[in-house]
């Protein structure tokens, strides 16, 4: 074999210029699928479920992290680790029920939405980054937690900040711990 | 001495010349067994026990597990590893260890299982256990075309394999070949 053993893929690393304009033209093409906003949400929430549960092996074999043993654990891991990891960015966290099931991550910088400065007056409820809710929900559904994610707020909406907010639902596991 | 067993002929009894016990009959006059019938459809014990058909010449060996036995042994294993356990929330088996083999298992928290079967003084299987993970998470899960929990065919994820493989056995302390 010519490739050395244990290559690192560190140094292959594709432009951001190209993720943020392949993420924009995928956007624009289901606009001209669908008409609805709604309809584009759910697609991009759908194509985003399909990368979390895929990425989340990736995630976890390159971060090489111990089992989270609380919501706001998982919730911390997300947002400093896998954003920065993934997007080169950190989200700071907040929880927002007194029941510790919801929690907000807040995105200070967000480099999907570099380049695009507001939403087009036809387009007013387009959730642009519902990608990565899906890929958050995937990823967690594949660790055995469901929740709900979706944007609480959205700066290309004129929102003050972007809130991905995170909402636990009952955890699977609970049924197999009462089993034993 | 033979018998028939699972739908297979072992031998039971009369160990010698690298036959042992518990060796599976695999080809007969250089034609490959069905089970307990021969390729062409007689029954093996019949076959082997009229002596118009000698001389004959019989292949002996280990019987080869296929991918479903593969699946259903690992499956049990794993349940049982986590129903005996004492402790309540154990991760399950983690090591098997016999005196001809060493077993392996590394879970991920998606519920993934990793098995190696290795020689028992084999080094390094921690970190190839890890180096699997992260092949499969680029050649499997990042293959558009894969589906998950199906049977993995992806050539680069062989390849991959075949390379990490290699290199963990080099780097055991007895080298290559167990």
């Amino acid at each position: 074999m010519s490739r050395p053993p244990g290559r690192k893929q560190e140094n292959h690393k594709i432009s951001r210029e190209l993720f943020v304009l392949t993420y924009g033209a995928l956007v624009a093409q289901l606009c001209k699928d669908y008409e609805k906003d709604e309809d584009v949400n759910i697609c991009l929430d759908r194509m985003g479920y399909g990368i979390g549960i895929r990425l989340i092996d990736d995630f976890l074999a390159r971060s090489a992290v111990k089992k989270c043993r609380s919501y706001s654990e998982t919730v911390d891991m997300i947002a400093q680790v896998a954003f920065k990891m993934y997007l080169g960015v950190t989200a700071s966290v907040s929880c927002s029920s007194a029941a510790g099931n919801e929690f907000s991550l807040i995105l200070d910088k967000n480099p999907l939405v570099d380049f695009v400065e507001e939403l087009p007056a036809e387009r007013a409820s387009l959730c642009y980054c519902n990608l990565l809710c899906g890929v958050i929900r995937g990823a967690l559904e594949m660790v055995h937690l469901a929740a709900e994610v979706t944007f609480l707020q959205d700066r290309l909406k004129g929102d003050a900040v972007t809130e991905i907010g995170i909402t636990f639902l009952r955890k699977a596991e609970d049924r197999k711990h009462r089993r034993n | 001495v033979l018998r028939l067993h699972d739908e297979r002929v072992v031998v039971a009894f009369g160990q010698r010349d690298g036959i042992r016990v518990g060796h599976a009959v695999l080809a007969i006059n250089g034609a490959e067994v069905n089970g307990r019938f021969t390729a062409d459809g007689k029954d093996v014990l019949e076959f082997l026990g009229n002596p118009a058909n000698y001389p004959v010449s019989i292949r002996f060996g280990r019987h080869r597990l296929s991918s479903n036995e593969k699946l259903m042994l690992a499956s049990m294993l794993f349940a049982i590893g986590s129903q005996l356990s004492p402790e309540v929330g154990s991760s399950g088996i983690e090591m098997l260890e016999t005196d001809t083999f060493k077993l392996h298992c590394f879970q991920t928290l998606t519920g993934i299982k990793f098995v190696v079967l290795a020689d028992p003084r084999q080094a390094g299987i921690d970190s190839l256990l890890r180096k699997i993970y992260e092949i499969y998470s680029d050649f499997a899960l990042k293959n558009p075309f894969y589906s998950l929990e199906m049977p993995i065919r992806c050539e680069l994820f062989d390849q991959n394999l075949k390379l990490a493989l290699e290199v963990a056995e080099k780097a055991g302390p007895f080298g290559p070949g167990s």
